[in-house]
């Protein structure tokens, strides 16, 4: 065996490989230390093996031990030696033995999804690890999980999770469908996953949720949808979802009903606002002062006064200022972070205006957009909004406030339009249209 | 489900605004308008009801499918062209008379071209949507009109500039008997009802639509805020001078506090909304007949992604947009406008009969032969 796995492997340094005599018998063990957890090899076999030797306990062991399980396929030697599992040889039988080395103990800490009250603990980078946090949280025979191994070369599990009494049966073949159809080379994030089983290339809006809380998963499975967990990613990928799912943070459930009502509406009205008020901008100062009030209409054109271009220009100039300043802040180290928002925080707040390049009022445009986008709680759907933002300014540039009405009138038809496997993207009240057309029958 | 129909009631009466309905009906307030409204409820009423009974034998089906089980396929197709030709023409007149008005009060110095290629680049692309897509962009669209609506008619009837004295002398003229012109142009406020020819195909089997009550009290709250808000507001005789009558009556009003000042400029937003929503359903609908219309096409209320056939038929109505306007001018469009009232008054007429007749012919043939299913009986022939 040992030949064998040493051509196979190129002779790799980082693999060993070790014949072992104890005197009354041979062992043949092969393994990459780096992927298994040392102390187990030593405590499972090199025990047992050296000093503590009784040949019908060895063999009992091997033969009847839970992580011990007899291979004779030489084919998935490889494939298991790389998941980090321990090929011994013994009396011309070859065993595996699953040591795999984890780096996770314990539950990370949520990161990208804070809560004030919530459950502190989000999914790791771990597998066995999110699914015992799923289980943790989803205790019920029903919850099924399905295996499966993706990308040619990194060869990632992935458990597709739901439970099995209240998934949509619709979506869970279109999932399947598309998952047979996927044949990606590298699989790294659920972000990317996510991305392969969308066909979401060029549309505006995710159509799989990505979250890191064990919670909100669990909440989601038990509406009906299906959750992806992928190994060496802290995100599960969840689905079909819904627009309003993503105005949605876990902290809405856990305060009372009416103060979650109130934030999620001023959620929605930040979304707006981050959405148009650079194009409300642009047309109230190129095409329809007269919309507004006649004072609120001079004091924006008394703050353009110094500017020597269009409207248009100014925002493009902020616009770009402080997605720069966002981007920046998220790529850069934490220590020089703090400088970047600094510097950035002096430029667009006093300077700028004062020297005249942009007027006030632009300035405070910039920072409720900004402001206000941070309000969505999914990072990928506040990417949409940020992005959908400089439709509505370039449709503004054009057709001023008629514009906007439009592209929000077209923004509606496509939510509308969009499907999220299968199930709609925007639609109200849906629940009672299922519970119509099941009584009718 | 009930909501769905009554969106398009909705949106269909409030479009009487952008077809010149409210001018058509103050000309003749002298002469019959009152009475045209209170007969158009009665018509329109009637109308409506018959059809949603009739459209009761016939679960799941469009218009389409019904005139397929009747009717030689060349004759299906030749009614199927010459509805969505009916169709079309009212959403060329709204397109043409919308863009007028947007580039009247919101942009006087852009082309108006170009505001017609924004609008009709809009409804091809909400048009060519799936019929599923179309119904639920209808209700989120509904949610956004209507605060605009109650807002305007609060403002309206509220304003102490309103005269109720000239609302009840004009009312006073019931008596006159109404012409044809001015019944065809009232009982547009109840055309909502015919959206069923295509969404009926979305109405699970034994779906029934209730609250029937509604659909008189809708058409006449549509006819008497449209016609008679602007005559309190503007004098029985001053409003007559006023084209787009209703854009003036909301430019009477104003806001004391907020950013906007000029009712005007909400009555804008709204029936910009509600054009590009009368739009979407209109294109949608006329494209829908004429994929039906081919021998071999079935109803597929969910399509993703989207044909190529739909964009294609969309364009072409696009175009169409744009050749009126190349035509049209403010006198033309009036006329057409009238024009336009009177066949669709026709034409709703004889669809209504002709729905009618054959939902007894479907129930006759449902009674002799009680057992079989509805699918043997038109393979057999």
């Amino acid at each position: 065996m040992i030949e064998q796995m040493r051509a196979e492997f190129g002779d790799s340094k980082d693999m060993v490989t070790e014949v072992l005599d104890n005197g009354f018998s041979r062992l043949e063990l092969c393994f990459f230390p780096g992927m298994c957890d040392i102390v187990q090899v030593k405590d499972a076999i090199l025990v047992p093996f050296s000093y503590r030797f009784d040949p019908d306990e060895f063999r009992r062991m091997l033969k009847t031990g839970l992580s011990f399980i007899e291979s004779d396929e030489p084919k998935k030697w490889p494939e298991m030696l790389l998941k980090g599992c321990v090929l011994l040889q013994y009396e011309e039988k070859v065993y595996s033995f699953a040591a795999i080395r984890k780096m996770q103990k314990e539950p990370g800490n949520t990161e990208v999804e804070a809560s004030l009250q919530g459950p502190q603990s989000s999914f790791t980078e771990d597998l066995d690890m999110n699914m015992y946090l799923l289980r943790l949280r989803y205790n019920v025979p029903s919850l099924t999980a399905e295996q499966l191994q993706k990308g040619e070369l990194s060869g990632t599990r992935i458990m597709v999770v739901y439970d099995r009494l209240k998934v949509d049966g619709g979506s869970l073949d279109e999932l399947h469908k598309r998952l047979d159809k996927i044949r990606p080379k590298l699989i790294q994030a659920a972000g990317q996953l996510a991305m392969f089983i969308g066909n979401t290339r060029f549309s505006m809006f995710p159509i799989t949720l990505q979250t890191e809380r064990p919670d909100r998963v669990a909440q989601l499975i038990q509406r009906g949808k299906i959750a992806i967990l992928v190994d060496g990613s802290r995100f599960a990928v969840t689905l079909p979802v819904r627009f309003f799912d993503f105005m949605h943070a876990m902290d809405d459930d856990y305060e009372p009903y009416w103060m979650g009502r109130i934030i999620i509406f001023f959620r929605y009205l930040g979304m707006i606002l981050s959405m148009t008020l650079p194009a409300l901008y642009i047309a109230a100062c190129s095409y329809n002062p007269e919309f507004f009030r006649v004072q609120l209409a001079f004091s924006i054109d008394g703050s353009r006064a110094a500017v020597p271009y269009p409207s248009f220009v100014e925002v493009f100039i902020m616009l770009f200022m402080i997605e720069a300043l966002i981007e920046s802040s998220i790529r850069l180290p934490r220590f020089v972070g703090s400088t970047a928002a600094t510097v950035g925080g002096l430029i667009l707040g006093q300077a700028a205006q004062q020297a005249g390049l942009v007027s006030s009022i632009m300035i405070i445009v910039t920072s409720v957009v900004a402001i206000s986008n941070f309000v969505i709680p999914n990072s990928s759907f506040s990417y949409s909004i940020r992005a959908l933002k400089y439709v509505f300014v370039l449709v503004a540039t054009f057709y001023g406030m008629v514009g906007i009405i439009v592209a929000i009138f077209l923004i509606v038809v496509y939510l509308c339009h969009l499907r999220s496997f299968g199930q709609p993207y925007l639609a109200i009240n849906l629940k009672r249209d299922q519970r119509q057309s099941q009584q009718s029958r | 489900m009930n909501r769905y129909f009554y969106y398009h009631v909705f949106y269909i009466g409030m479009m009487n605004v952008m077809l010149f309905v409210p001018f058509i009906l103050i000309q003749n307030r002298f002469n019959g308008a009152v009475s045209g409204i209170l007969l158009s409820i009665a018509i329109g009423t009637v109308m409506s009801i018959g059809t949603i009974r009739s459209y009761r034998q016939f679960p799941e089906m469009g218009l389409p499918e019904i005139l397929k089980r009747f009717m030689p396929p060349w004759l299906v197709a030749v009614m199927l062209y010459l509805s969505s030709l009916l169709w079309l023409g009212g959403a060329v007149i709204v397109t043409y008379t919308f863009s007028q008005t947007i580039g009247m009060f919101f942009n006087p110095d852009m082309n108006h071209y170009q505001f017609l290629l924004l609008v009709i680049v809009a409804s091809v692309f909400a048009g060519s949507r799936s019929t599923r897509t179309v119904q639920f962009a209808n209700e989120i669209l509904f949610w956004l009109c209507l605060p605009f609506l109650v807002f305007i008619l609060a403002k309206a009837l509220t304003n102490p500039y309103m005269s109720w004295d000239a609302v009840r002398v004009v009312a006073g003229y019931v008596s006159e008997f109404p012409s044809f012109k001015v019944l065809a142009a009232a009982t547009f406020f109840f055309t909502g009802y015919l959206n069923l020819t295509l969404f009926n195909r979305l109405f699970p089997a034994n779906f029934r639509i209730n609250h029937l009550w509604a659909i008189p009290l809708l058409g006449a709250f549509f006819g008497f805020v449209s016609f008679f808000i602007p005559i309190g507001l503007h004098g029985t005789v001053g409003v007559e001078q006023y084209v787009y009558v209703w854009s003036v009556t909301a430019d009477s009003m104003f806001l004391k506090y907020g950013f906007i000042q000029r009712v005007l400029f909400l009555f804008l937003i709204m029936f910009t909304l509600l054009s590009l929503m009368f739009m979407m359903n209109v294109f949608h609908a006329s494209m829908e007949y004429i994929k039906a219309s081919h021998p071999r096409s079935k109803p597929q209320p969910e399509q993703v992604p989207v044909p190529k056939t739909n964009w294609l038929l969309c364009s072409v109505f696009g175009a169409l947009c744009f050749l009126f306007s190349l035509w049209a001018n403010q006198g033309r469009s009036q006329w057409a406008t009238g024009a336009w009232l009177s066949v669709r008054f026709l034409f709703e007429i004889m669809s209504f009969i002709l729905i009618v007749v054959l939902a007894i012919i479907e129930k006759r043939r449902a009674a002799t032969r009680p057992h079989s299913p509805p699918s043997s009986a038109s393979s057999g022939q």
